[in-house]
């Protein structure tokens, strides 16, 4: 897509995503769907030479009622501050008691979330963006699969031979080996450096984080996202999340995020969020 | 820009989200401070992770003062419609927006009403929904 976004273009593309997203919404208003076995859909999905599920394509956050890559309509209507769309369930932290005690502190210091800070957000972070909103581009092929999030300009190439993590390394983003359990891309994430916040409520893990993601192809326009998240010196019991994906019409793409340039909020945090600012009632 | 606008409109499309695009809105704005500003753009930048409007608004006493605000992500306003040439230097706006809690000339745009009456959502997904009738800036 060229980004001369001309009135005739942004008008199909509009028309496309509305016509693209009509059946999607009365699929997911009943919830998330749940792992698909051996039916006429599967047996349709779109594959590579090598017979796994092609994950390939432009794929979006879906908020669980409605598919769309906007968050407000042009009247300066903003739906999601209104809700009223049911998304999936917000994940169950179960907290160790002393870890309880950090979360609740970092709920008071906002300002050191290291997303607000053009940080890498971590995993499931990377996908578990405000739903609508920043797309992710899947490119594959027999030996590994790419994530490109437009949000951070993250990047995450999975090896997809089930290989061995490595011995001495540590990312935000961890290391992330996949492998193929039927028609579900299997990725087991571990080398985590700690630093990672999991939301902007002030949810974290530490460097213990592991985490188990499962991709899974329910028709050519949605992929199931499953993430269970263990950290035994954070949870006293995995986190689990779920939530889809929808592809987004081929006439978009990523587009540039340079984050830093436009980051301007934190010099406006109060005391009562870590920040340097009084409140002024 | 209107014709943009409504064009796009087709595609009126809902999503609900539980947090801000990029960082907190609630850690940097008080959504029990809703604010009409009325004025001329200055400088309109649609740069990553927010856009921001610099504007003059003219005061009771005649004085003109620059306000910073904060818009969604450029990306989902490109999505939308929006160009680096949808806002120009001179022309009059009113945005509806929340102040920042540091009591700075800083506020969250929540919707842009332009010079022909149309208005366009500029808000990020934490912003609230626009409140009518805000007070004007009191200095």
């Amino acid at each position: 897509m060229t980004l001369a976004h001309s009135r005739k273009r942004l008008s199909a593309i509009g028309l496309c995503i509305t016509l693209s997203t009509g059946p999607a919404r009365t699929a997911l208003a009943q919830g998330v769907p749940t792992a698909p076995t051996a039916s006429p859909a599967v047996a349709a999905l779109p594959r590579l030479p090598d017979g796994h599920p092609d994950l390939q394509g432009l794929w979006l956050k879906s908020a669980g009622g409605f598919q769309g890559l906007f968050i407000g309509s042009l009247d300066g209507t903003n739906f999601a501050a209104g809700g009223g769309a049911r998304g999936p369930a917000p994940p169950r932290y179960e907290y160790t008691p002393e870890a309880e005690a950090e979360w609740r502190d970092r709920q008071r210091r906002n300002y050191e979330d290291p997303e607000a800070r053009c940080h890498l957000p971590g995993v499931p972070r990377a996908l578990d963006q405000p739903a609508g909103l920043y797309p992710v581009q899947i490119i594959q092929d027999e030996k590994s699969v790419a994530l490109l999030h437009e949000a951070m300009h993250d990047v995450r190439i999975i090896p997809t031979d089930d290989s061995p993590h490595p011995r001495k390394y540590w990312a935000w983003d961890g290391d992330s080996r996949g492998r193929w359990e039927g028609d579900t891309l299997v990725v087991d994430v571990a080398n985590f450096n700690g630093r990672t916040w999991l939301d902007m409520q002030g949810n974290f893990v530490d460097e213990n984080e592991h985490v188990l993601e499962r991709f899974t192809l329910v028709d050519r326009d949605t992929i199931l996202y499953e993430a269970t998240v263990t950290d035994p010196t954070v949870f006293v019991k995995p986190v689990e999340m779920r939530f889809t994906l929808k592809r987004v019409p081929a006439e978009q793409q990523i587009l540039e995020y340079s984050c830093l340039e436009g980051e301007r909020s934190l010099q406006h945090y109060t005391e009562e969020d870590g920040g340097k600012k009084q409140r002024v009632r | 820009m209107k014709t943009i606008f409504h064009a796009v409109s087709v595609a009126v499309l809902a999503i609900a989200g539980r947090a801000s695009a990029h960082h907190s809105f609630a850690a940097e704005f008080d959504s029990e401070k809703p604010i009409t500003l009325a004025g001329t753009v200055v400088r309109w930048e649609m740069i990553n992770p927010h856009g921001w409007i610099t504007m003059g608004v003219v005061e009771p006493d005649g004085k003109t003062t620059e306000w910073k605000v904060e818009t969604s992500n450029p990306n989902g306003l490109m999505r939308l419609g929006w160009t680096k040439n949808s806002l120009k230097p001179g022309d009059r706006i009113t945005i509806d927006a929340y102040r920042s809690k540091d009591g700075s000339n800083t506020a969250n745009a929540a919707r842009i009403t332009l010079a022909d009456g149309s208005k366009v959502f500029a808000g990020s997904a934490g912003t609230p929904p626009a409140a009518p009738g805000a007070p004007p800036p009191a200095q």
